[in-house]
């Protein structure tokens, strides 16, 4: 599941992460939303990439509740502003990208973390 | 490139004075409320004696009066400024992005689009505010010098210190930061490369670019960034015009100019050189460098690499229908589909096909982001209906039978082209 409030990315991680050979079940524009659409979704996703700052719900918030319900989740943020990294892995992040991202160090960081898991 | 540089030099010309005319495509970006006309961020990428306030006054006041003219907002937009510079204007919510260059590339307004959109998430709160102090942009100014240096300072661009290198890395921030790049050029002979940089100093080649990227920032380093192999180039806008003059007047060489007239937003510089049976050389890749410094070349941007992949997809889908149902139908299947979407999506409206029954559609030099973002969703909607068109003539499984092998073969040509792009 990718959760970012900027569409035009959304968009752009579902193309590459699709390119990349994996599926992408579910987006969504903010925590709240990630979090119904989690409960919602058919398979349900094992990694959400997150960004932090979002209306209604941010990142943070957004992944300590998902972990309540899944603490097996996997969940990698995605942000410019890498002064709320600690904040992020605190909440139950496994990793987290500084934006502008490659889409090797990306699909590097979900090979691991998925294993790991 | 060490040998490039000991064959300048025998040949009298002096680094400094060669770091002197290494351009560089972007003069100046900066990012103004729309409402307010304030500046709150702004960045020299050469020192121009440009006042970026006064800039920001002239845009706000020209989309201002735009607005009232037209009645709305415009999204996406430029004007030229003075007889060197055009000024791109990327549109936001509440902000407007402008980023000063010699030549517009369509790779720049895809980084401007992108910087102005982190911008207006991470800074909502000065939507209301007419006046900012302090270091707040700090981490989005290290943002910004990400967009547009990820890929610019590649393994093989070319660093050059201009003579008052040192006193530009006094603005660079903490003292151990200053230490770090200070002593990376120090130990750098004039036209290394990254790689040669890392090698030489036993540094990993990431603090080589991060080191590079933040000397380039502060004016500290001069780059020619020289294309990889795997580079997909095209000649930015009005550039054919000057490189292709009659007599040559950039005395460019030969090999360069069968070069460049084979650019074409698809083939990597690898296989271009290939076709043409030209070896990769020192040489050739500088003068490329030196036309992606000067903006004459750009890399593909993000949206024209992820296009690549749709275009391969419905291609060979088109020619896989030919195959099934003859030519002729495949063909009023597109029209089909053109004539159902092109109400939502013009763009639609430009596809036909080759006699091989590819895909054919116009891509202009002004193609925006957004323009190849609008192509790639027509893409996917006309294969949508062709193929529930196929599957009814045919009572076939079109997406196994027929789809998912185009998929992963298109996947196993385009797909190492967008592993390294920068999201």
């Amino acid at each position: 599941m990718i959760v970012d409030d900027d569409q035009f990315l959304r968009k752009v991680l579902n193309r590459i992460l699709t390119i990349g050979g994996h599926k992408v079940v579910s987006q969504a524009s903010n925590g709240a939303e990630a979090i119904s659409n989690y409960l919602q979704s058919e398979p349900k996703p094992e990694v959400i990439l997150m960004d932090h700052r979002m209306p209604v719900m941010n990142g943070s918030e957004a992944t300590k509740k998902l972990k309540e319900i899944n603490p097996n989740l996997v969940v990698i943020f995605i942000s410019a502003d890498d002064t709320v990294k600690a904040e992020a892995l605190s909440s139950g992040a496994v990793a987290f990208l500084t934006k502008p991202i490659r889409s090797a160090d990306l699909f590097s960081i979900l090979e691991t973390s998925v294993a790991a898991a | 490139m060490n040998e490039v540089a000991s064959s300048l030099r025998d040949a009298g010309f002096d680094a400094a004075e060669l770091g002197g005319e290494i351009q560089c495509n972007e003069i100046v970006v900066f990012i103004l409320n729309r409402e307010s006309g304030v500046c709150p961020y702004s960045h020299e990428f050469v020192t121009s004696g440009q006042d970026p306030q006064l800039l920001s006054g002239l845009i706000s006041a020209i989309s201002s009066f735009m607005g009232e003219l037209i009645g709305k907002n415009q999204r996406a937009w430029k004007t030229v400024y003075g007889s060197n510079a055009t000024l791109i204007v990327e549109g936001g919510e509440w902000c407007l992005g402008v980023l000063a260059v010699q030549r517009e590339t369509s790779e720049a307004r895809s980084k401007l689009r992108r910087i102005v959109q982190e911008f207006e998430e991470s800074f909502q709160l000065l939507r209301d505010m007419d006046h900012v102090r302090g270091t707040l942009f700090k981490e989005f100014d290290a943002y910004v010098r990400r967009v547009f240096t990820s890929d610019y300072i590649s393994n093989r661009a070319i660093v050059i210190k201009p003579p008052d290198w040192r006193e530009k890395l006094r603005e660079l921030g903490r003292p151990s930061t200053v230490y770090k790049v200070t002593k990376t050029l120090l130990q750098s002979e004039d036209w290394n490369s990254i790689q040669e940089i890392a090698q030489h100093q036993k540094i990993s080649i990431n603090d080589a670019k991060e080191f590079v990227s933040r000397a380039f920032w502060n004016h500290a380093a001069k780059v020619i960034s020289i294309p990889d192999g795997e580079d997909i180039l095209s000649l930015s806008e009005g550039s054919s015009t000057l490189l292709f003059a009659k007599g040559n007047p950039y005395s460019l060489s030969h090999n360069l100019l069968r070069f460049l007239t084979k650019l074409d937003g698809r083939k990597t510089v690898t296989e271009i050189l290939k076709e043409l049976g030209i070896r990769e050389n020192e040489e050739l890749l500088l003068e490329l460098g030196r036309l992606i410094s000067n903006g004459f070349i750009q890399r593909i941007p993000l949206e024209r690499r992820i296009l690549l992949l749709n275009d391969c997809i419905l291609s060979q889908f088109l020619q896989a229908c030919a195959n099934l149902v003859g030519s002729s139908t495949a063909k009023s299947y597109l029209d089909q589909a053109i004539d159902y979407l092109i109400d939502e999506l013009p763009r639609v409206g430009t596809f036909s096909v080759r006699a091989d029954s590819t895909l054919v559609y116009p891509l202009e030099a002004d193609t925006t982001p957004t323009d190849l973002n609008d192509i790639y969703e027509g893409i996917d909607k006309v294969m949508d209906i062709i193929s529930e068109l196929l599957a009814a003539e045919t009572r076939i499984d079109v997406e196994k039978e027929v789809l998912d092998p185009i998929r992963k073969r298109c996947h196993d040509k385009y797909g190492r082209y967008l592993s390294d792009v920068i999201l």
